[in-house]
């Protein structure tokens, strides 16, 4: 008996190949996250900083951060605080708001002063929320700019410090 | 009659070929975005029971990094939990006598120490070890303080916060 040669003409048959692909793409689509991941610098502090403070233009500028709001701190180290080389600021919360646009237009302030100044230090107290410490340093790192018009770069350096147990 | 149902078998066997061609350019094209888009990394290393903080950040710089993650239960470096957390806290079992994250510093060491015996320049700024943390934002600032505390001594004094753009 002779076997019929396979015919070659028979047409393609896609669907495995369907099934196969919309399965894949059912199972990425279900790990895919539509989330866009990005990333806040901080430092924390040590020893070897100060040295990269250029003492002469920079002041030092730090936030604490509490209960009782924001507390911000610019002290020019070439002068003494009563000469006025010391201004500070409370910004108390409302409630549980924080002044965040308060802070950022007072440390633009500042920047606008001492432009070669970049580098602020937080002291959060041990009971702020990550998120609420994340939220200060967004609002040290820019700030608007005054009459509008887009965000200008204020203390993009962040050092996070803590309080002495 | 035989010769009518002939002639519709016929007619139903005479289909045009199906060109697939385009299904499978549109379908290629779709998988490669998926995989482009897709952030299983971080997924897998958080376990996702980390809930990021938000923020205005738009940086997303590619630097060499430790990942930890700090979820509500547990602290992990590089996937493998080096601590526990118990009510956001860090547990004291895992804290040794200098208030430092015992495990947690020692692994850091040994990363570090690896770091350096690869040939590095150190000294240059792309060079510097950073910790990539993903933290939990309800998590208090002193458990995250001693995570960075601790990676500080160990030589990880540079830190990433990983956020959710607003």
């Amino acid at each position: 008996m002779k076997r019929r040669p396979a015919s070659t003409d028979q047409p393609l048959n896609v669907t495995p190949l369907i099934d196969i692909l919309s399965n894949i793409v059912f199972f990425l689509m279900l790990s895919i996250s539509f989330v866009h991941l990005r990333m806040v610098s901080a430092s924390i502090t040590q020893a070897s900083d100060s040295n990269d403070l250029d003492t002469e233009t920079a002041l030092t500028v730090t936030v604490m951060m509490g209960d009782y709001g924001y507390r911000a701190n610019a002290r020019d180290p070439q002068k003494k605080p009563t000469e006025g080389g010391e201004e500070k600021k409370d910004f108390p919360k409302v409630g549980d708001k924080w002044d965040n646009d308060g802070l950022a237009a007072w440390l633009r302030g500042i920047k606008l002063r001492a432009p070669k100044s970049d580098s602020v230090i937080i002291t959060p107290e041990p009971s702020v929320p990550l998120s609420r410490v994340v939220d200060a340093m967004d609002h040290c790192r820019e700030a608007p700019v005054q009459g509008g018009g887009g965000m200008m770069p204020t203390f993009p350096k962040v050092v996070l410090s803590s309080l002495v147990k | 009659m035989e010769g009518g149902i002939r002639k519709k078998r016929h007619k139903k066997h005479h289909t045009e070929e199906l060109n697939i061609i385009p299904l499978i350019d549109i379908t290629a094209n779709l998988l490669f975005f998926l995989m482009v888009g897709m952030d299983l990394k971080e997924k897998a290393e958080a376990g996702e029971k980390v809930e990021l903080p938000v923020s205005s950040s738009k940086s997303q710089e590619e630097v060499s990094m430790v990942r930890v993650a700090v979820t509500k239960e547990e602290l992990l470096l590089e996937g493998v939990k080096q601590a526990s957390l118990e009510g956001g806290k860090i547990a004291r079992s895992d804290i040794n006598k200098d208030g430092f994250l015992g495990k947690l510093r020692a692994e850091l060491e040994k990363k570090r120490k690896a770091i350096e015996a690869s040939g590095l320049d150190m000294t240059l700024e792309k060079n510097k070890p950073v910790v990539f943390m993903l933290a939990d934002r309800s998590l208090e600032y002193d458990t995250v303080e001693l995570v960075m505390r601790t990676a500080g001594s160990a030589g990880f004094p540079r830190f990433r916060f990983g956020v959710l753009s607003k």
